[in-house]
């Protein structure tokens, strides 16, 4: 399938997806639909980085936390409209993912997920300690009273976070099948090897940790709408950092079908855990899920049915 | 002028005393990090964890928080052998897997926060013993006691794991180890034993050092993550598998912590061991005492 | 035209205290076939690394085709024609071995336009043929026999279209008819007008392929001519043999 007619394909499924939560017409759906969504980005933005290149980044809470934050600061200062703020929220964690890159990426690959680590409770510090956003007692945001086109501000969010989504997925595919994409492979697989096959291995890896954190910082855009109130606990929840790692895992990560397929499954099932049960317990299952996929089936769901199917035709 | 010096001698000497802490809450690390080359993120969550088993012990049949963890070690010395079991198994004897060892620390980390979470809530926690309180003064210095008894202990115990590191056989295995696997072969030792003893240990020390941390302040089921920067810088600056250049280490982020908090504000702290880890890593990635 | 394609002169590097390579003169001329011989320890690998900027050299200069290149990343060195294989095959094990080679094609192979290469092979088919691997060509890199992963490391060392290469003990541990047929593959790449430094312990097969033979002892090059004259220099015999 081309990139065109894929897109053109997953907006139809876009599409669908809206009519289907429009026609259930509960405010719930978009709701929980928004959440599920949104893992769907981050987690196919720390693919790029994480499955695609071979390094684990733990901070996709801070890149997600200041996105949103850079949407506070565009609300209380220029209050440009939300889509003009979304690539703008991209842009600063896009420059935020360079710098991070240019600083450890000539080093090992664990300094470089170490400093992640360390780099979201620093980026945690910095916006308890600047009162503009609210400090530590977070900050209120008022939403606008109604949107062109839309039934209410909430279906507006939904079908921003779908379009999103679309977007997100849509580019991780691009960029597996492209030259950068195997380029970031080889450098996964071997990265002397890639350097010795021709392979300008920091510039690939800076453009993909930048590309990363783009969509980080996108998903983390539309937050301080959706929640309406924002705090440096709720936006730099190490959930995002859990969830962001465990989702591509559990899906599988050579490809962008498994941070999809891990978003939606664990997402959802957050979701119903959350309401049933409760957030805490709904969380220790992602780590415990994390934990016993890495364990016991490192190549994700997606791997586990290439496997089978492939038993299937051998035997 | 004589108040600034003497804010600038407590400083000093409450940093000194919290590098004794940072030390023992480090060490662990520099075991498992340095000399094993295990990345072990989850080490601050073993602190948590073993604040958590002193405060039990603690409320309720009164024992001293320093004294049950370090009765405790051996479980939790058990506890890290079967976690470095799970390690080998999963990871280490199927080839170089470096970015799913990170995701199972990671994940390690994240279900011993939330089960913590689910059982003691988000309340902070204190312990009670004799030493907690009091506060010695030494001219206009004060010596709070709190974190004098930490800093001894923990000192005696990075002591202590030198010299059985030097002296003993299975200690000079694990130096062997983090040289080189012909080495210990040459030793007629099996190097997956002594990984996993070397594992034990580190887990071991993080529980004690829990012990520390609760002794020293309120702890909440999270807090673990303010020390991950902190027990990777030392580690770092320290030289990576290095016990004295582990203490110096801890030392002068004590000191460059006391500094900021006295002359800054607390709140800018937790940003200070990030700041040396990234300088440590541009400059001088060998640490201090390295090569 | 300039008749040497290397010039390395002064060549140093230390790691720590210990000397590893220390005023290493090393020169290769166009289309010719050197042997680079020493124990372990004596440098080989590190005059490799330091050649292709795996690693830098700290004194000394690089000349390849007439320009300075110690400045140079490592990709950028192999985009301007140098090439090299590793001691431990280093595959991208989640590729096929066709993927593996289309690597270096789609990297560095098409910005080579110039200088010999597989005649007429503008793909990576041509290349996996020439090398032996045609028919594995589909195969996942992962499993491959040792033979076949040398000849692998080979092939996706010609894709990046090589006026230079420098095989590192692409031999070590292979048998005899596996050893004649990689050291046939070498000699059929320098007919195409490549010029190779073998790096070898295996004695007959570098004194089979050499035209020139460099010794490296404890960092130092103690001989540097005519194989069969440079095998009998008493120093060397010490040196290889032991006292």
């Amino acid at each position: 399938m081309s990139p065109t007619a894929f897109l053109a394909a997953a907006a139809a499924v876009a599409v669908a997806v809206f009519v289907a939560a429009t026609t259930v017409g509960n405010e719930y759906v978009y709701f929980a639909g928004y959440t599920v969504l949104q893992y769907i980005v981050l987690a196919t933005a720390w693919n790029i980085l994480g499955g695609y290149t071979g390094y684990v980044n733990f901070g996709s809470a801070g890149f997600f936390a200041i996105g949103a934050y850079t949407t506070v600061v565009i609300y209380k200062t220029l209050q440009l409209p939300l889509l003009v703020a979304i690539p703008l929220c991209g842009l600063t964690t896009a420059i935020l993912g360079l710098g991070m890159g240019y600083l450890t990426l000539r080093l090992r690959g664990v300094f470089f997920a170490i400093a992640t680590l360390a780099m979201a409770i620093v980026l945690h510090t910095l916006i308890v300690n600047w009162p503009f956003v609210g400090g530590a007692r977070g900050v209120y945001i008022i939403r606008p009273r109604d949107v062109a086109f839309f039934d209410g501000y909430m279906q507006f969010l939904f079908a921003v976070m779908l379009a999103l989504a679309v977007i997100a997925v849509w580019i991780a595919r691009l960029v597996e099948r492209s030259r950068l994409g195997r380029g970031l492979a080889a450098i996964r697989d071997d990265e002397l090897a890639a350097e010795c096959a021709g392979v300008p291995t920091l510039k690939l890896k800076l453009i993909s940790t930048t590309l990363s954190g783009f969509l980080m910082g996108v998903a983390g855009a539309p937050f301080p709408y959706y929640v309406t109130y924002v705090d440096p606990n709720g936006a730099f929840n190490l959930a995002y950092a859990v969830n962001s790692i465990a989702m591509p895992l559990i899906g599988g990560m050579t490809s962008w079908a498994g941070p999809l397929i891990g978003a939606i499954l664990l997402g959802t099932l957050q979701q119903v855990a959350t309401v049933t049960i409760s957030s805490a317990l709904s969380l220790l299952i992602v780590g415990v899920l994390l934990v016993l996929f890495v364990t016991l089936a490192p190549n994700g769901l997606v791997g586990l049915f290439a496997a089978l199917s492939q038993r299937r035709r051998h035997g | 002028m004589e108040f600034p010096l003497d804010l600038l001698l407590n400083a000093i000497v409450a940093g000194i005393l919290l590098g004794g802490f940072y030390a023992a809450v480090s060490v662990g690390l520099s075991i498992s990090f340095g000399m094993l080359d295990i990345v072990n993120i989850a080490h601050p969550a073993f602190i948590i964890l073993g604040a958590f088993v002193a405060y039990l012990a603690n409320t309720t049949i009164g024992a001293d928080p320093i004294v049950t963890t370090v009765v405790l070690s051996p479980a939790f010395f058990a506890l890290g052998a079967a976690i470095y079991q799970v390690y080998y198994l999963s990871f280490e004897k199927r080839g170089h897997e470096s970015l799913r060892s990170l995701a199972f620390f990671f994940g390690l980390m994240f279900i011993t926060e939330v089960s913590l979470l689910l059982v003691f809530g988000v309340d902070y926690r204190t312990v009670q013993a004799a030493y907690i309180g009091p506060s010695l003064a030494l001219g206009g210095v004060g010596l709070p006691l709190r974190l004098f008894v930490p800093c001894l202990v923990s000192i005696a115990m990075v002591v202590l794991l030198q010299v059985f590191l030097q002296k003993t056989f299975t200690g000079r295995c694990i130096l062997a180890v983090a040289q080189n696997q012909v080495a210990l072969q040459l030793m007629g030792a099996d190097p997956i034993r002594i990984r996993r003893i070397a594992f034990g240990l580190s887990i071991a020390t993080a529980a004690i050092a829990g012990a520390f941390l609760i002794t020293i302040q309120p702890v909440e089921p999270s807090i673990g993550r303010d020390y991950i920067g902190r027990v990777f810088a030392v580690c770092v600056l320290g030289g990576m598998g290095s016990l004295p250049g582990t203490l110096l280490a801890a030392v002068i982020l004590g000191v460059a912590e006391s500094f900021t908090a006295t002359f800054y504000g607390p709140s800018w702290a937790p940003a200070v061991s990030f700041g040396i880890l990234l300088l440590t890593l541009a400059c001088r990635p060998a640490g201090l005492l390295g090569r | 035209m300039v008749e040497t394609i290397l010039a390395a002169t002064d060549i140093g590097k230390r790691f720590g205290g210990f000397v590893a390579l220390e005023g290493i003169d090393f020169a290769v001329r166009r289309g010719e076939r050197v042997g680079v011989l020493g124990p372990n320890g004596s440098g080989k690998s590190t005059l490799v690394n330091c050649l292709t900027g795996v690693l830098r050299n700290e004194t000394g200069e690089i000349v390849f085709d007439g320009q300075r290149i110690d400045g140079l990343a490592t990709h950028q060195r192999i985009r301007r024609g140098i090439s090299r294989t590793f001691q431990i095959p280093r595959p991208f094990a989640s590729m096929t071995v066709r993927e593996n080679v289309e690597i270096a094609l789609l990297y560095a192979g098409r910005l080579a336009t110039t200088g010999p290469g597989v005649a007429g092979a503008g793909d990576a088919a041509a290349i996996l043929d020439l090398v032996g691997l045609g028919a594995k060509a589909d195969e996942s890199s992962g499993q491959l026999t040792q033979v076949d992963l040398r000849k692998l490391e080979l092939a996706r060392a010609m894709a990046t279209r090589p006026r230079l290469l420098i095989a590192d003990e692409a031999m070590a541990g292979l048998s005899r008819a596996e050893v004649d047929e990689i050291l046939a593959l070498l000699l059929r790449l320098n007919a195409e007008g490549i010029s190779i430094v073998m790096i070898e312990h295996i004695m007959y097969a570098v004194m089979k392929f050499s035209q020139r033979l460099c010794v490296l002892v404890a960092g130092r090059k103690i001989a540097d001519g005519d194989p069969d004259a440079v095998v009998k220099d008493p120093e060397v015999e010490r040196a290889y043999l032991g006292d």
